[in-house]
């Protein structure tokens, strides 16, 4: 828990069997109720299969993880 | 002028379905003094709006309404989610469904048959400690000190976790972070803290 208090974004694992996993969930809502951003990471899904409380926001397929850690340096650098 | 939301002794969350359940259990512990906000459970995809949010803050402790509608939900966990990033103590009273039926993130908290609600509002209404006015009155000119409003101290936890620190230095108490801004919303809400200049949110 304190190391999403500590975190600027978080960054969900969303697998078959990650959206339906109690404390995945939990911890994204303690991530919203920070205000955090949330950055779900696609494996073995698309966005459809997102949860409804993440779905309007960007996601990256794990193959793109490239591009996301690059935004994740921009975003930083711009803090 | 929009007249301010009291502060309340407890959030409670529930499923929509068991809204007569909730109820029966919000007479019951308002008729013990104990004073409720209710969230109908959020419509998943629902932003937490800085209302909830900071009713959440306010709050002395957050109680679960925990059924068979509501067990296997996304949003209790959602919203148990929520209060565990504040540090709450958390109840959760359950009925229709046994103990061991209750998600594992809820197992290091206080879980109680509804029937037990009474003992609950004793609890709860023991909790709520008051500070002492000297404690009131160095917190109120620490806050100054810092100048980061309110709504942004309760999403940044460094800067509330850095104000609890000098807090807890002058005042040589133990009062920990989900105190000091539960006592913090208070005093907005009362129009007791110096006012300072919200800083544009970068985030």
């Amino acid at each position: 828990m304190q190391a999403i208090r500590d975190c600027s974004e978080v960054a969900v694992l969303v697998t078959p069997q990650s959206v339906e996993r109690k404390w995945v969930i939990a911890e994204i809502g303690m991530a919203s109720v920070l205000k955090k951003r949330i950055v779900p990471l696609l494996y073995h899904t698309s966005a459809d299969d997102l949860l409804d409380l993440i779905r309007q926001n960007r996601a990256y397929h794990l193959n793109e993880l490239e591009l996301y850690l690059s935004d994740v340096a921009s975003r930083m650098r711009e803090q | 002028m929009k007249q301010a939301e009291p502060n309340y002794d407890v959030f409670l969350s529930y499923s929509h379905r068991d809204r007569g359940l909730a109820e029966l259990l919000v007479q019951t512990l308002q008729s013990r003094g104990v004073s409720i906000f209710q969230l109908d459970h959020l419509v998943p995809g629902d932003s937490i709006d800085d209302a909830i949010r900071e009713q959440l803050v306010e709050c002395a402790a957050v109680v679960l309404l925990a059924t068979s509608n509501s067990v296997q939900s996304r949003n209790l966990a959602f919203e148990a989610g929520m209060a565990i990033a504040w540090s709450k103590p958390i109840y959760a009273l359950y009925d229709g469904v046994t103990r061991d039926e209750l998600p594992g993130f809820l197992s290091g908290y206080r879980i109680h048959p509804v029937s037990e609600a009474v003992k609950v509002a004793e609890a709860i209404k023991a909790a709520r400690d008051p500070l002492a006015e000297v404690q009131v009155q160095t917190l109120s000119r620490l806050y100054g000190e810092q100048a980061t409003a309110v709504d942004q101290l309760i999403v940044k936890p460094a800067e509330l976790a850095k104000l609890t620190t000098r807090f807890q230095t002058e005042t040589g108490s133990r009062i920990g972070g989900e105190r000091v801004a539960r006592e913090l919303m208070r005093l907005r809400k009362a129009g007791q803290l110096p006012r300072v200049k919200r800083r544009a949110n970068r985030a």
